[in-house]
């Protein structure tokens, strides 16, 4: 599913103009204890909210599940939303990836505690498909990227897969976790910094 | 060629398009005559592009099965949280009635329970000044929540 072919009533708009304010809308009828509401929310952002726990699981099918019950624990915390709202425009997207990060975050814990394999040693490619050379470049890629990604400090995983996977400014990033925009700046930069240098080392 | 490290900064700022219109002139400028910088921003974009294309055809289809389900799961949910809600609403209200029953049970008079203490016909009840009194009307004595004795006593 391409952005494109999200649902046609509604489509990520951020700033001014007749889209973003059907999405406050939509926020607002969601606060309102629409279950409609939430749904075309929950389809609009359930790509970016996959990103984000995909980089804390080994196989899309646990993905799957971590993103769908950080949808319905965002559905389920609607009370709580509407208990410290303040004047402000609720910022849904970026309490909505909060989210995802904590529930991605749980589980990566649980793994811990488990022994089970880190999510960094898996590869990606599908077993019985015999994919074309480009493709399995790709795949190579996505490997090297995410074992990479793992071998960053929490923190800075958190803050490049909120800002390069969520697209979420610094300013959200910090909101999201509870750190200065300048703090979210820096991780992000370090990550950056150290991504390429993994990756510059393994490349062939 | 190696980038120039006083622009390091810049020029992923630049990337994550997080600069002012001041700064992004200067940085467009110094790109301009700066191979190495050029360089380093095409490795900084194309690390990003890889980030975007991290998802693959696995992914994609349980982006599919996930658009599909969440719907019904969603009010699959409600329902149960509307179901332990009503479940709860039962439980305290029988919880509430239980006590209100019992506390009224509590306050009810003895003998309105049956519990009446009949005296016999001849009641002998000493004085303190050691006359004794006979009577037959004799009241009935019950007990109060207090334990105190309460009833009508004997007519001299």
């Amino acid at each position: 599913m391409t952005p494109s072919t999200l649902k046609p009533a509604l489509r990520l708009v951020e700033g001014e103009g007749a889209e973003a304010q059907r999405y406050a809308e939509t926020v607002q009828a969601f606060l309102a204890g629409s279950e409609e509401a939430f749904a075309q929310l929950a389809s609009l952002h359930q790509r970016t909210v996959y990103a984000v726990v995909r980089r804390y699981v080994a196989r899309p099918e646990d993905a799957k599940d971590l993103t769908q019950k950080a949808l319905l624990q965002a559905y389920a915390a609607r009370p709580k939303v509407l208990g410290r709202l303040s004047q402000e425009p609720f910022a849904f997207k970026a309490w909505l990836l909060r989210i995802a990060v904590n529930v991605g975050k749980n589980h990566a814990r649980m793994l811990r505690l488990w022994r089970m394999e880190p999510v960094g040693h898996l590869t990606q490619v599908e077993d019985g498909h015999q994919l074309p050379g480009a493709e399995l470049e790709l795949n190579e890629q996505r490997k090297r990227l995410r074992a990479a990604i793992v071998k960053l400090p929490p923190r800075q995983q958190e803050v490049v897969s909120l800002r390069l996977d969520g697209e979420l400014s610094f300013a959200e990033i910090g909101e999201a976790l509870g750190i200065t925009e300048n703090n979210a700046v820096v991780n992000f930069h370090y990550a950056v910094r150290k991504l390429k240098s993994l990756l510059g080392e393994e490349a062939p | 060629m190696t980038p120039c490290s006083d622009w390091a900064e810049r020029l992923l700022a630049h990337a994550s398009n997080t600069l002012s219109t001041v700064e992004e002139r200067l940085v467009a400028a110094h790109l301009k005559h700066c191979e190495g910088c050029r360089a380093e921003l095409r490795g900084t974009q194309a690390l990003f592009e890889q980030f975007g294309a991290t998802l693959d055809a696995g992914d994609e289809r349980m982006l599919a099965a996930l658009d599909r389900e969440l719907l019904p799961t969603l009010r699959r949910q409600r329902e149960r949280t509307l179901r332990a809600h009503r479940t709860a609403r039962v439980s305290l209200a029988a919880g509430l009635a239980a006590v209100a029953l019992l506390g009224s049970w509590q306050r009810l008079p003895r003998h309105a329970l049956g519990h009446s203490v009949e005296l016999p016909g001849t009641v002998e009840l000493a004085s303190a000044d050691g006359l004794t009194f006979d009577d037959d009307a004799v009241g009935t004595f019950s007990l109060e929540d207090d334990g105190a004795l309460e009833g009508t006593e004997a007519e001299p």
